[in-house]
C-alpha cells in the first residue's frame, strides 16, 4: 500500500485523481491546493509519493517544481511524480538529476489509467520515469552525423524505453521479448553510443536522456 | 639783300606779332588747362589727392575732405596714417613703396576712418612722379558695394548652411546630430561666441540640448537652466517671439548672472515650435558689443524651423515604433492569455472529465460490456482532443519561453526542426519577454522556411547577447533566392523586429543558401 499526497489547484481534477488512485489500491493521505500546503502536509507525515502539478498558485508558473525541489532536499526518501500541462526537457533533466524515485509526465497521461498506475508504482518502488512523448521528441530529433543513425529500428525502440525509465524486464514485457534478448540489445545500443553499462537503472536513464539531449 | 631789307624791316613787327600771338596762345592754353584741372579737381565727386612719399597729403580735393569729414587743413597737417584703418597701415605703406619705385597701383582697396569714427572702404588708383616725389591718387568710396557683396556672400553661406542642415533632416539623421549641426552652422554664420539650443522641460526650467562655443562660454549639454528672471529662454517662453538683449546690467535671475560672468554683451534668441507647441529656444551670444543686423533673428528662425521639422520627424518615428511595439506586445499578450486559458482551464477540465469517465467506466458491472466499451471509447476520444489542445496551444505561445527562457525554447525548436540544426547560443541570463518572443519567432520562421523552401541539409542558428543587443543569425546551405516579397512570413518577422527598434537583413543569393541576420536592442521599457 503506497501512501500518496496530491497537489493540484483544480479540485475536480485532484478528486478525480484521488479516486482513481484509491480504486487502484493506494492510500491518498493528503491533498493540497498549492505548494505551501503541500510542503506543510509532507513535512508533517512524509508519504511514499507526492504527485504534484507544475503550475500552481500564486504565480501559476513553476511553483510545483520548486516544491518538489524543496521536498527532495528535506526528505530525499519521498518519491516525486511531477505532472505538467506541457513537458520540457530541461525540467525532466533537472528532476532526474535530483536522484531516483522521480517521474515527469504530461498531465494528459493520467487519462490512460493503466499506464498511469504503472508509472505511480514504478516511481513508488524506486524507478525513474520520463514522459514517453518527450522521449519520442528527443529520439526523433534530427542531427547531423547522428550517432543514432547506426542503430537498428529495434535498438531505437529499446533506447527510447530505457530513456522512459523502464528496466530490462519492463522493456521485455513491452516488446514481447525475453529479458536476455533485451540485455543483448541494451549492450549493443550502449556500445554503439559509447555509453557506460550500468546496473543502476536510474543512472542509465540519466545517461541516456543527457546523451539524447546533447548528442 | 639790300633790296630785301626794307621788306624785312617791314615784316619784323609782323613776325613779332605772330610770335607774341603764338606764345600768348600757349600761355593761355596752359592757363585754361590749369583752370580746367582746378575745376575738375574741385568739382569731382571722386576723391583726389596729391601725396608726398614723406607720408603727408600735399593737396586733397573737397570731395576727399567731405568723405572723411575733416577740414582740408587737418588732412594736410597730419600724417596720412591717421586717416587709415590701423589694420591697413602695413598694406598702404607697401603700396606707397611700390609707387615710389615707379609702379602703378590700381584697384587697391583700403579702409579709411572718418572723423566720426565710421569706417569707409576706398578703392584707389595711383601713380607717382618720381622726380617730384609726389603721388597722384584718385579714390572711390566702395563701402556700399562691398556691403552688398558681403551680404550676398553671407546669403550664399546661409543658403549653403541651411541646405546642409536640411539634407541631414531629410536623411533622418538622429535629432542630436541635427541639433549639433544647427548650433555649429548658426554660430559660424552669425559670428557669435556661443550658440545653443535649449528644450523647455517644465514651467520653471529648460535643459541645454546642443551647445557650440569656446570653453569660456560653454554651458554643457544636459545642464538644467532655471527660466526665472530676465533671460532669453524665459522671456521667449512668455512671449513666443524672437528677442534680443543688449547689455545685461540690471538683468535679474540666475541665468542672467551666469551670462554676465561670461562677459555676454549681446544675446539673441528664436523660439523652436514643433507642430504648434513651443518646444524650446535657440540662443546666440556675443561677448563683444557687436551691432546686430535687423535680419539676425530672421536668420535664426530659418534654422529653428528645420530643428522643428527634425524633432517632429523623430517624435513621430518614436511614436510609430512605440505603437508598433504596443500592437505586437498586445497580440503576444493575448496569445499568452489564450495559452493559459487552454492549459489551465480547457485542458484541466478535459482531464477531469476523462477521469470521471474512467471512474464511471470502472463502476459499471462486468455484465454490461457494451456500455463499458462505449465509455472507454469516449474516454480515449477525449484523450485525442487533449493531444490536439496540446498541439494548438504550443502553436499559440511557447510556454517554455515564459518558464525557461530563450535558450531552452530554441533547443526545443531545434529538436522539432525537420532540418538538422546546429545551435550556438550565448546568452547572458534572461532577456525581456518581448525580445525573447521576437527572437523565438525569427528562428522558428527561418527553420520552417529552411525545411519548406530551401532544401537545406543543415541550418546554423547563432544567438548572442552583448552590450544590450541581441544578435541572431540563421544560415542554411539550401538553394537561396528567398525574398521578403515572396513570403508573408518574412514580412511578419520584419514587423516584429522593427517594432522592437531592431534591424533585419536577408541575404539569399540563388545557390548560396539563405542567411538571416537580426539585431534587437535589449530594452525593458518600450515606451
Amino acid at each position: 500500500l503506497t501512501t500518496i499526497v496530491l497537489a493540484d489547484d483544480d479540485v475536480l481534477l485532484r478528486e478525480g485523481l484521488a479516486s482513481l488512485l484509491v480504486r487502484s489500491g493506494h492510500d491518498v493521505v493528503g491533498q493540497a491546493g498549492d505548494a505551501e500546503e503541500l510542503l506543510a502536509i509532507v513535512r508533517r507525515h512524509p508519504p511514499d509519493l507526492v504527485v504534484v502539478d507544475v503550475r500552481m498558485p500564486p504565480g501559476q508558473a513553476t511553483e510545483g517544481l520548486e516544491a518538489a525541489r524543496a521536498i527532495r532536499e528535506e526528505l530525499p526518501d519521498v518519491g516525486i511524480l511531477v505532472l505538467s500541462a506541457h513537458v520540457e526537457v530541461e525540467q525532466a533533466m533537472e528532476l532526474v538529476a535530483s536522484g531516483d524515485r522521480v517521474g515527469y509526465l504530461l498531465k494528459n497521461r493520467v487519462t490512460d489509467v493503466e499506464q498511469f498506475i504503472e508509472v505511480v508504482e514504478r516511481v513508488a518502488t524506486g524507478g525513474s520515469v520520463i514522459d514517453p512523448g518527450l522521449v519520442q521528441e528527443l529520439v526523433a530529433s534530427r542531427r547531423r552525423n547522428d550517432p543514432l543513425d547506426h542503430l537498428t529500428d529495434r535498438e531505437r525502440q529499446v533506447l527510447a524505453l530505457m530513456a522512459e525509465g523502464l528496466t530490462n524486464s519492463g522493456i521485455g514485457r513491452r516488446l514481447w521479448v525475453t529479458e536476455g534478448t533485451v540485455e543483448k540489445h541494451v549492450h549493443n545500443v550502449l556500445g554503439k553510443l559509447r555509453l557506460p553499462e550500468t546496473s543502476d537503472d536510474h543512472r542509465r536513464v540519466q545517461a541516456v536522456i543527457t546523451f539524447l539531449e546533447t548528442r | 639783300l639790300q633790296r630785301a631789307l626794307p621788306w624785312l624791316a617791314l615784316l619784323w613787327p609782323l613776325a613779332v606779332a605772330v610770335l607774341v600771338f603764338l606764345v600768348g596762345r600757349v600761355v593761355l592754353g596752359r592757363r585754361r588747362a590749369e583752370r580746367d584741372f582746378e575745376l575738375t579737381f574741385n568739382l569731382s565727386r571722386d576723391l583726389m589727392c596729391i601725396a608726398g612719399v614723406d607720408g603727408y597729403y600735399k593737396r586733397v580735393n573737397p570731395a576727399f575732405g567731405d568723405a572723411l569729414g575733416y577740414p582740408p587743413g587737418e588732412l594736410l597737417s597730419s600724417p596720412m596714417d591717421r586717416f587709415v584703418h590701423p589694420d591697413d597701415h602695413e598694406r598702404m605703406h607697401e603700396a606707397i613703396g611700390r609707387l615710389s619705385r615707379g609702379e602703378e597701383v590700381a584697384q587697391f582697396e583700403s579702409r579709411a576712418v572718418r572723423a566720426d569714427g565710421a569706417v569707409r572702404w576706398l578703392e584707389w588708383s595711383a601713380r607717382s612722379v618720381a622726380a617730384e616725389g609726389l603721388i597722384y591718387a584718385v579714390a572711390r568710396d566702395v563701402t556700399d558695394r562691398r556691403q552688398t557683396e558681403r551680404e550676398l556672400e553671407l546669403l550664399a553661406r546661409e543658403q549653403a548652411a541651411l541646405r546642409r542642415v536640411a539634407t541631414l533632416v531629410a536623411r533622418d539623421a538622429s535629432p542630436a546630430d541635427v541639433l549639433d549641426a544647427v548650433v555649429a552652422e548658426v554660430r559660424a554664420l552669425l559670428g557669435s561666441d556661443a550658440t545653443r539650443l535649449l528644450r523647455y522641460d517644465d514651467d520653471d526650467t529648460c535643459v541645454v540640448v546642443a551647445n557650440n562655443s569656446d570653453p569660456g562660454t560653454e554651458i554643457p549639454v544636459g545642464t538644467r537652466v532655471p527660466l526665472e528672471g530676465d533671460n532669453i529662454p524665459g522671456l521667449i517662453r512668455r512671449s513666443r517671439k524672437t528677442l534680443r538683449q543688449h547689455g545685461l546690467e540690471g538683468a535679474a535671475g540666475p541665468l542672467a548672472a551666469r551670462a554676465r560672468s561670461m562677459g555676454v554683451e549681446v544675446a539673441a534668441g528664436a523660439p523652436v515650435s514643433v507642430e504648434g507647441r513651443l518646444w524650446g529656444v535657440m540662443v546666440a551670444i556675443w561677448t563683444r558689443r557687436v551691432p546686430l543686423g535687423i535680419e539676425t533673428e530672421g536668420r535664426m528662425e530659418q534654422f529653428t524651423d528645420l530643428v522643428a521639422v527634425a524633432i517632429a520627424n523623430a517624435e513621430s518615428r518614436t511614436q510609430l515604433v512605440a505603437s508598433r511595439a504596443r500592437v505586437v506586445t498586445a497580440a503576444d499578450e493575448t496569445r499568452r492569455r489564450i495559452e493559459r486559458d487552454l492549459h489551465d482551464a480547457t485542458q484541466q477540465r478535459l482531464v477531469s472529465l476523462a477521469l470521471e469517465l474512467r471512474a464511471t467506466e470502472a463502476s459499471i458491472p462486468e455484465s454490461m460490456p457494451e456500455i463499458r466499451a462505449q465509455l472507454a471509447e469516449t474516454a480515449s476520444g477525449l484523450g485525442e482532443v487533449l493531444d490536439e489542445v496540446q498541439e494548438i496551444s504550443r502553436g499559440i505561445h511557447p510556454v517554455i519561453l515564459s518558464t525557461s527562457g530563450l535558450g531552452p525554447a530554441l533547443r526545443t525548436l531545434a529538436r522539432r526542426s525537420a532540418v538538422p540544426v546546429e545551435l550556438d547560443v550565448h546568452l547572458d541570463g534572461r532577456l525581456p519577454l518581448p525580445v525573447e518572443v521576437a527572437s523565438y519567432h525569427v528562428v522558428s520562421e527561418a527553420l520552417t522556411n529552411a525545411a519548406k523552401h530551401a532544401s537545406a541539409t543543415v541550418v546554423h542558428v547563432g544567438v548572442q547577447s552583448h552590450d544590450s543587443i541581441v544578435d541572431l543569425e540563421v544560415r542554411d546551405d539550401g538553394v537561396g533566392g528567398a525574398s521578403p516579397a515572396r513570403g508573408s512570413g518574412l514580412v511578419g518577422l520584419r514587423d516584429r523586429v522593427e517594432a522592437l527598434a531592431g534591424t533585419i537583413d536577408i541575404e539569399s543569393a540563388p545557390g548560396h543558401g539563405t542567411a538571416l541576420s537580426v539585431r534587437i536592442p535589449i530594452v525593458d521599457d518600450l515606451s
